[in-house]
């Protein structure tokens, strides 16, 4: 059973993001988790802090990707939000903020009760991991091949 | 018993995600030591008990302790030689 089953909202899914810098996707993200109802209002500012401090850029086979996240005291309601991004934008380096990496793919997490959530990032990372499911998700053009491939048995 | 560290900047989501890996991964060899996720402002107090340090974020790199590049175990690019590194550390 695959954890990601029914955890891609529709409504915190968004594809072709153009935005300007890092900055922009975070505040974004962090508005669709916030009128959901996912966070509260400090959520963005302490994401952003966050970032800022220990940034989670990750350097991938063919496309990179970031994932912001925060204390679980800013959440509601556990959520991923999630953009596919138009042109690469340039998030730091988790292991080294002075290296820049351009990102494709944000999984932008709230996180409530972070034992809960291991499994959720840990099979984010396997499914990124795999350079064609990487390709796939950088390139889907519909919600419905987005969760599929994320939501997908794992065939192991 | 070993004790493997792995720090991340708030301790929640990489670091346990991390040290869940770690620790699997040590289950399956049949290594039997400790794995826990801590958060970076908590890493000074208890380095001096530490075997290796499994780093995810900057600047950390100062201890005096073996340290293993826990990036590697998240994205799983390069994830044999961290772990042949950290199995190499844990050795007697």
């Amino acid at each position: 059973m695959n954890i990601l089953k029914g955890k891609i909202n529709p409504d915190l899914l968004v594809f072709d993001l153009v935005k300007k810098d890092a900055t922009e996707v975070i505040e974004y993200l962090a508005g669709l988790l916030y009128q959901g109802g996912f966070v509260k209002e400090t959520y963005l500012e302490a994401i952003l802090k966050r970032e800022k401090e220990f940034p989670t850029g990750l350097f991938l086979t063919g496309y990179n990707i970031a994932i912001p996240h925060t204390e679980t005291c800013e959440v509601n309601q556990a959520a991923i939000a999630v953009a596919v991004l138009k042109k690469p934008i340039i998030f730091r380096y988790m292991a080294d903020p002075s290296q820049e990496v351009p990102v494709s793919l944000v999984f932008m997490l709230a996180i409530k009760d972070p034992k809960a959530q291991v499994p959720v990032l840990a099979q984010i990372m396997k499914i990124v991991g795999r350079e064609e499911k990487l390709k796939a998700l950088v390139n889907a053009e519909d919600q419905a091949t987005f969760k599929d491939i994320l939501e997908k048995e794992d065939e192991e | 018993m070993k004790r493997v560290v792995v720090a991340c900047g708030s301790g929640v989501a990489t670091s346990q995600t991390v040290a869940s890996k770690v620790n699997s991964m040590l289950e399956d060899a049949g290594i039997n030591c400790t794995v826990e996720a801590v958060d970076i402002k908590s890493l000074d107090s208890i380095i001096s008990t530490v075997d290796v340090y499994v780093t995810i974020v900057p600047g950390s790199r100062a201890y005096d302790v073996p340290t293993v590049n826990g990036i590697a175990f998240l994205t799983g690019i390069g994830i044999d030689e961290e772990f042949e590194k950290l199995k190499e550390y844990l050795k007697d």
